[in-house]
């Protein structure tokens, strides 16, 4: 059975008790017995939760019974004012429902009082009557959330821990998990748990469930705090889009004050990201004050005399098992070497945001360009277009044939166009950014 | 506070145009409550919808709060039918979100105008039943136009 059949059915049990002991015990007043059931098990997620709100529904109530006595003397008996009064207390309850349903359950309690005085309808009796409804209403919610194919508040909470722990491993080990989710869905099952904890915690030796719900919220904060990683793409590419050409040497496609420019972008990031084929080809020493020079490979095959591993800059290497024994053999300590079990942009971004990087400037080559840009992991991206044609057809172009996310249905933002020497300079933000 | 304003205003909005048609109709100015009841109830989900989802959502939310008006009527003239309409639109509303995105949005359609009833009970017009329901195609029409415009205005 589907949890959405489940609370189906349990609101038809309390709504058929709800209207029994309603049109059987208030005649006049059935309405809000039926209503306080209907509030109470609507998207209840458990028994915990149905009490939960049938206590906020009663103390609402109540609170906002004593304020319509408090304040009824002092509100002049006329349409416009009784009008205005109650839209501006409408307004409160909608601005605090967020905070607590409780403010809700007040608010509108009183305007049922303000719309039954300017009725010329003697409140204080009904008062008295209206909360006996509610609470009524309220143990017709819980008893179907306890007795119709009822959901344990514990076995519910250890469910949705799990849940999150099972992310939070997967996230560790460079899958992309929506962890925001996870915080959502146990913040939904806490306030029951944290009331639980106040009122019964004491008696307890083992952890409190809201206290495991706590810990596992701290552990999903923390990741997506480690995650927040801003990638900024930079590559330039010739008129016919390719970024090098097939002779030994680096083609240089930037102008001088493209490359300035370059350099000051670089300067503003934690960390240079280059793939290992360009390590290799292109020897780059990726010198930039307080940036960490980064590659990936899944071969791990690198000669130590490579610029990029002088130890003038701090240097990491992501690879998988194999690469990483066979870099340590290689390289020893002048490089950081961080194992990762998807060659994928999440895993790495994962992997350097745990090494405490916020922010990374990726400059290609082909196979890392591609992987960024088809997967839209990236904030902004700088293209500088060279004013000739390289005509190569096996020369390396700036992506290779992938599924991209950004399609001509989801476009990115262009947000400048420069002109920095003969070299045209165009800067886009990711539309989620 | 800007979600409430927006709410309020589409709230304030709604009750005073149902109430100026009302009181120019010289009718019973309940249909204005039902208008608002019905906005507020629309202003707790701002949903972005294609021109066809709110062309659907404008002609569809008076026709349900119509059959919800019925649904009134039945709990007067033969309250355990009533009830029992009430009870089963509910569950179907719920039930309704195991088809997916699409069938909770026509849940919500359904229960919205039927609990909005419960608290508000509209008192039909006896001599003029067709009016009466004409009045409370209007409520639905005008609630969902001004919630709907205020809160484009307000994104």
């Amino acid at each position: 059975m589907t949890i959405h059949t489940r609370m189906a059915l349990q609101m038809l049990v309390a709504l058929t008790l709800a209207f029994t002991v309603g049109m059987l015990a208030f005649p006049q007043h059935w309405s809000w017995v039926v209503l306080t059931g209907f509030i109470v098990c609507s998207g209840a997620v458990g028994r915990g939760d149905a009490i939960y709100k049938g206590l906020l529904r009663i103390a609402g109530a109540i609170g906002g019974t004593l304020v319509a006595a408090a304040i009824s003397p002092f509100v002049p008996r006329s349409g416009a004012i009784d009008a205005v009064v109650i839209f501006v207390v409408l307004f409160f309850g909608m601005w605090l429902r967020p905070i607590n349903y409780a403010y809700w359950a007040a608010c509108a309690t009183l305007v049922f009082a303000l719309l039954q005085g300017s009725q010329g309808v003697a409140a204080a009796p009904l008062f008295a009557i209206r909360v006996l409804c509610i609470a009524l209403g309220g143990l017709c919610a819980v008893a179907a959330t306890w007795f119709v194919f009822p959901v344990r508040t514990r076995q519910l909470v250890r469910k949705r821990v799990a849940e999150a722990h099972a992310a939070l491993r997967e996230v560790r080990a460079g899958a992309d998990h929506d962890l925001r989710r996870h915080l959502v869905q146990l913040e939904r099952v806490a306030p029951p748990v944290r009331l639980h904890r106040a009122l019964f915690g004491r008696w307890s030796r083992a952890p409190h469930p809201a206290t495991l719900i706590e810990e596992t919220q701290a552990s999903l904060r923390t990741a997506i705090e480690r995650r927040k990683v801003r990638v900024y793409v930079s590559v330039a590419v010739s008129l016919d889009g390719y970024i090098d050409d097939r002779s030994a040497a680096r083609l240089v496609l930037s102008s001088p004050e493209d490359l300035a420019d370059v350099r000051v972008a670089r300067e503003q990031c934690d960390a240079l990201l280059v793939g290992a084929e360009t390590v290799r080809r292109d020897n780059p020493s990726l010198r930039s004050p307080n940036a960490a020079r980064v590659t990936v490979t899944q071969s791990g095959e690198f000669d130590p005399a490579l610029r990029f591993f002088d130890g003038s800059a701090r240097t990491i290497v992501l690879t998988g098992r194999e690469g990483a024994q066979k870099l340590r053999a290689r390289i020893g300590d002048r490089a950081e070497i961080l194992t990762i079990e998807q060659f994928e942009p999440a895993a790495i971004i994962a992997a350097l945001a745990d090494c405490g990087l916020r922010s990374l400037f990726v400059e290609g080559g082909t196979r890392i360009l591609t992987a960024f840009l088809a997967a839209g992991t990236f904030d902004r991206l700088r293209l500088a277009i060279a004013p000739f044609f390289v005509g190569e057809a096996q020369a390396p172009r700036l992506v290779n044939a992938a599924s991209f996310l950004n399609d001509a249905k989801h476009r990115l933002l262009l947000r400048g166009v420069r002109a920095l020497g003969d070299v045209a300079v165009l800067e886009y933000e990711h539309p989620r950014t | 506070m800007k979600t409430a304003l927006v709410g309020i205003a589409g709230v304030v909005a709604s009750f005073l145009a149902m109430y100026a048609i009302c009181v120019l109709a010289g009718v019973n100015t309940s249909p204005a409550i039902l208008a608002a009841a019905l906005a507020l109830g629309l202003a707790r989900r701002s949903e972005k919808l294609s021109p066809r989802a709110t062309l659907a959502r404008f002609i569809s939310l008076p026709l349900v709060a119509l059959g919800a008006a019925l649904v009134g009527v039945a709990f007067r003239a033969l309250p355990l039918l009533g009830a029992i309409l009430f009870c089963t639109g509910v569950t179907l509303s719920i039930w309704l979100r195991n088809l997916g995105e699409r069938g909770a949005a026509i849940g919500r359609l359904i229960a919205l105008p039927l609990l909005t009833m419960l608290v508000v009970p509209v008192h039909a017009d006896a001599g003029r039943p067709g009016f009466g329901a004409l009045l409370v195609l209007l409520a639905g029409g005008i609630a969902f136009a001004f919630t709907y415009a205020l809160q484009r205005i307000g994104a």
